[in-house]
């Protein structure tokens, strides 16, 4: 009775000592991994930041394609972007309906075909202060600063997918999957899932970067003007 | 006397004294400013403007300090982050039953919400004609285009939902129904924070639960908002607060000012002129003994009332005074004339009964008066003078214990009445007199009296200031018209549906109303059976045409299933509980208030704070109209026919206060006259005797229309209260001038002048001082006595004794 009780007793202790061994083993694993995504992760945040930083304005041209469930067929539209950071931004589709977005700190203004200009603030719209917040999540630069409300992950060389821990973005908002221009370390492909499915892929060419840039481009729709 | 008997008498009177002590430790003490207003404004108007929580609304206006921030967006969050901790302090005070400091985060999105389910009640006969145009081929061409290009925007992602459910943007038009609510303050809503134009300022609103009329209370609110202030505000940040607030506390500092400087001024003036005068510490006890009859008349009146307006405390006091003239001619007569004690109480007593009753009467017809204070200021004077006559008759001989003491050298020989004997007065004295009587007559019919509580007010510089800033911060709201109206809930918001539509039938644009967002049931379903009536109609055409154009753009077949089933299905009606209650309620909470009977007037409740929205419980509803727009005849006559309606404006409530004050001024005024009179001519029953004493009343009356004249003074209620104490002691002059001569010798006629001087002076340094108040309700006090009394005073002691000698000399 004793020796079994003796043997039950070693066989437990090795038991927990495998046990023990194989958590250790799997969690160094894990740990090593994780380690090497976030030191991947900061590599590509810093590779990105420090091109970025020198970057103040840019401008370029873009393709956007929406497939969404409320269209038969994806709808493409093309346009031109120009950024003037911090708090600059115009985005202008100029075929198939030409239209302007601008972002000007707190204000902004909208444009549609021929329609009269709507001058917004943003402090009083919370749909397009959360558009802004959007856009400025990958045109800003500062992406360190994305870790307080996003998931951050490197999905492959110069690729970074951004998932929203807030409960109300992500009603509308899945991920956003950000392609980096080699060169240029400026966002390069663009892919915002939605919730229901529905995807916006922009494609971004043509980068100039630190160009001149009007202050009118930030104050009226027509550029001519 | 006896020592025993003195002693009996003392304890006496210091026992009832005390007694009243003991009661009037109960009394509880209303110091309101309403206090002053006749029954019908204050019950009427101003009660339903307190239950809906305007007449203790505070607007509190926060600031960047100019240049403290180094840009003005760092200002304004500092601004906004001030705003937040400030409306959180007050949210969790007791003190505060509605605080607004920022609209919540999920409002917009609660808005258009509600909008959108319950467009089919909200839109009226008007919006039809534009969904009209928006459906037009025309129409819903021009919508899907923005839609297509909206969606494929930045917005589109966080934009497709809405457009999915309304493509062609019908819920504009019940967003359009928010004009309704926009007030006339100039300001943007920015993160739900209410903020300038220029950014540098920020609105808060807060309701106090404790009465702003109030001074004690007023204070302590006070104390409590500058406690938030500086725990909640970053040195960059001001606060100015306006309101009923600064006022009250205004006018109680002004009011203590005047009398720390004026009181001291007439207790010195009184001293030295009774010092002089009388030359006797005894004196000092002949008034002091009127006065132990105050604390009896208090624990009096607190049993009768319960509740005392600390108005009708003062000026009951002050009216009370006039017993002091009552205890100054009995010791003079004691003191200087001659005979025994008991001639000598015996032959002032007469006087003193007719004194009294005149005063009495006086006092019983204030009673009729329609301002509450009044009525309890009558009661306590009533109660002051008759008790102070009692303890002056109980306890002045007691000073004379020993008949050595009053004066042996007057000569009994002297007895003949002075009337019969033709008085030395210069003849151009009556002639003054009767100047002065047609001057008067002349002059009363044209003085005006003016009810607005607002020439009572004295506002610093600095609430001057501050009202100057926030008109120029916040924009001027001019003269504003109210309606509310009452009910259980559902008659309420359907009565506010009738107020809203009156508003419109009457061209009013500038008004601010919740009924089109929350109409009333009977008016939801009216708007609905529109709403089916306008789909059966157009659904057949409307429905393939907008599908055919949407394919057009690319949209899917079932890309506006939402959309076109809206159309079709019937939508629950709005819920009035979740509506008021939900993130909308600072919409309605300023405007929409359940009262509590349980609190009596000032129970109104914010709303969400009960389960009574299923149950019997009353409500309140405001309309706020700007006064110079619209047909306000037409809205009165409308109006009219709504039972449970009030329409308040401040022109019509100051009116209002005015014939009402008018009616008292006249009809108490003719009525105390009248009884004065009758009484007179019981009393004296020979006419020359009954004019000689009511000419000091006539020349006080006259001096205080001719002052009016003048001055282009307007009456108010404080030259009511003292006209009234005026003729009371005008015609106590007259008596005891008449009776000395009509029953009196030489050293009777003596004393009894020398006692109407004294009494008057003494009136006209106590109470004349009150002139050079700073505050008009102490000024209009210290006027009317002064005029009054200066006038009655000489008329007393020089042209009663003329009217009296000239009238019974002409008689034979």
């Amino acid at each position: 009775m004793s020796r079994l009780f003796h043997f039950f007793s070693i066989y437990c202790c090795l038991l927990f000592a495998v046990t023990i061994s194989s958590f250790d083993g799997l969690t160094t694993v894990f740990a090593s991994q994780q380690g090497n995504e976030t030191s991947e992760l900061t590599a590509l945040l810093a590779e990105v930041e420090a091109v970025d930083d020198k970057v103040q304005s840019f401008h370029c041209l873009f393709v956007q394609e929406k497939i969404l469930a409320l269209f038969d067929k994806p709808v493409v539209f093309k346009g031109e972007l120009t950024v003037e950071r911090p708090a600059q931004l115009r985005w202008e589709f100029v075929s198939p309906i030409p239209s302007v977005l601008i972002f000007n700190s707190d204000k902004g203004v909208r444009c549609n075909g021929n329609e009269p200009p709507m001058h917004f603030n943003l402090s009083s719209d919370p749909v397009l202060k959360s558009v802004a917040e959007q856009l400025w999540l990958w045109l800003g630069g500062d992406y360190q600063s994305l870790k307080k409300s996003y998931h951050l992950k490197r999905k492959a060389a110069l690729v970074l997918a951004i998932t929203p821990k807030d409960e109300a973005i992500k009603k509308f908002i899945q991920s956003i999957t950000i392609t980096f221009n080699p060169e240029t370390k400026q966002p390069y492909k663009v892919e915002i899932s939605e919730a229901g499915g529905d995807r916006t892929r922009l494609q971004f060419s043509n980068y100039s970067l630190n160009p001149p840039v009007d202050e009118i481009v930030f104050n009226k729709c027509d550029k001519d003007e | 006397m006896s020592s025993k008997t003195i002693l009996l008498r003392w304890s006496f009177v210091l026992l009832v004294s005390l007694l009243g002590l003991i009661f009037s430790l109960h009394l509880s003490i209303s110091d309101n400013a309403l206090d002053l207003l006749p029954e019908q404004a204050t019950n009427g108007d101003i009660k339903k403007l307190g239950e809906m929580g305007l007449v203790n609304r505070l607007f509190i206006t926060l600031t960047t300090k100019d240049g403290y921030y180094s840009s003005l967006s760092e200002g304004r969050q500092q601004l906004k982050k001030s705003v937040s901790l400030l409306g959180s302090a007050l949210d969790s005070s007791p003190n505060f039953s509605f605080v607004l400091s920022h609209l919540p985060k999920e409002f917009q999105g609660a808005l258009l919400e509600h909008v959108s389910m319950y467009l089919p009640y909200l839109l009226e006969v008007e919006d039809y004609k534009k969904l009209e145009e928006i459906i037009r081929p025309e129409g819903v061409e021009k919508k899907l285009q923005q839609a297509f290009s909206l969606l494929n925007s930045p917005a589109g992602i966080a934009l497709k939902q809405r457009i999915q459910n309304d493509p062609l943007g019908f819920d504009i038009l019940g967003l359009e129904k928010l004009q309704s609510l926009r007030s006339e303050f100039t300001m943007a809503i920015e993160d739900g924070f209410f903020v300038s134009g220029d950014g540098t300022s920020c609105l808060l609103l807060a309701e106090s639960v404790l009465s702003l009329t109030d001074s004690y209370q007023a204070r302590k609110i006070d104390g409590e908002l500058r406690q938030a202030f500086a725990n909640n505000l970053p040195e960059g940040i001001e606060a100015r607060v306006i309101g009923t607030l600064p006022h009250t506390l205004a006018n109680a500092d002004t009011v203590q000012r005047d009398l720390q400087k004026l009181l001291p001024a007439a207790t010195i003036l009184l001293a030295l002129f009774l010092g002089v005068t009388l030359r006797s510490m005894k004196a000092v006890l002949v008034f002091a003994v009127p006065f132990l009859a105050a604390l009896p008349a208090i624990g009096l009146v607190s049993v009768i009332y319960g509740q005392l307006s600390g108005v009708a405390l003062g000026f009951g006091i002050v009216l009370l005074g006039i017993g002091v003239d009552f205890a100054v001619h009995l010791y003079l007569s004691l003191s200087e004339a001659s005979g025994t004690l008991e001639e000598r109480v015996e032959q002032v007593s007469r006087p003193i009964f007719f004194a009294t009753l005149t005063t009495s009467a006086v006092f019983l017809i204030l009673h009729l008066s329609s301002v509450p204070s009044h009525r309890q200021m009558a009661t306590l004077a009533l109660a002051g003078v008759l008790l102070a006559v009692c303890f002056a008759r109980i306890l002045i001989p007691t000073l004379f214990r020993h008949s050595k003491e009053m004066n042996q050298t007057a000569s009994a020989s002297v007895q003949t009445p002075q009337a019969t004997k033709k008085v030395q007065v210069p003849v151009i004295i009556l002639f003054l007199w009767v100047a002065l009587l047609v001057a008067g007559g002349f002059s009363w019919p044209k003085m005006e009296y003016n009810g607005d509580l607002r020439v009572l007010d004295v506002p610093s510089g600095k609430v001057m200031e501050d009202e100057q800033r926030f008109a120029s911060t916040w924009g001027s709201k001019g003269e504003q018209l109210f309606v509310i109206v009452e009910g259980e809930l559902e008659e309420a918001l359907q009565q506010n549906s009738q107020v809203y539509r009156e508003l419109v039938l009457n061209n009013f644009k500038k008004f601010q109303s919740f009924s089109p967002l929350l109409p009333g049931t009977l008016k939801q379903r009216e708007n609905f059976k529109l709403w089916q009536k306008f789909w059966r109609d157009h659904k057949f055409h409307f429905i393939p045409n907008f599908k055919m154009s949407a394919g057009r753009y690319g949209f899917s077949e079932s890309a506006f299933a939402p959309f076109v089933n809206r159309l079709l299905e019937t939508p629950a009606q709005p819920s009035v509980q979740r509506t008021v209650t939900g993130p909308l309620s600072p919409l309605f909470s300023s405007m929409l208030k359940e009262i509590d009977e349980d609190n009596g007037d000032s129970g109104a409740n914010t709303l969400g704070g009960s389960d009574n929205f299923a149950g019997k419980a009353h409500f309140l509803a405001m309309t706020t109209v700007s006064a110079e727009d619209g047909n306000l005849a037409g809205l009165q006559a409308g109006l009219g026919k709504l039972p449970g309606v009030y329409l308040i404006g401040n022109s019509s409530w100051r009116a209002e206060v005015e014939r009402s004050l008018r009616h008292d001024v006249e009809f108490l005024s003719a009525l105390a006259g009248l009884t004065i009179a009758i009484l007179v001519a019981i009393q004296f029953r020979k006419l020359a005797a009954v004019i000689a004493v009511l000419a000091p009343v006539l020349s006080a009356l006259s001096a205080m229309a001719i002052f009016c004249f003048f001055t282009g003074r307007l009456l108010n209620m404080m030259h009511l209260i003292m006209g009234i104490m005026v003729i009371g002691l005008s015609v106590d002059y007259g008596i005891f001038t008449v009776c000395s001569r009509l029953d009196g010798a030489n050293e009777e006629i003596k004393t009894s002048t020398k006692a109407v001087n004294i009494c008057a002076v003494s009136s006209l340094v106590g109470f004349g001082v009150l002139a050079f108040a700073e505050h008009p309700a102490l000024n209009a006090l210290g006027v009317t006595v002064l005029v009054g009394i200066g006038l009655a005073w000489p008329t007393a002691v020089f042209v009663s004794p003329r009217l009296l000698s000239i009238l019974r000399w002409g008689r034979g």
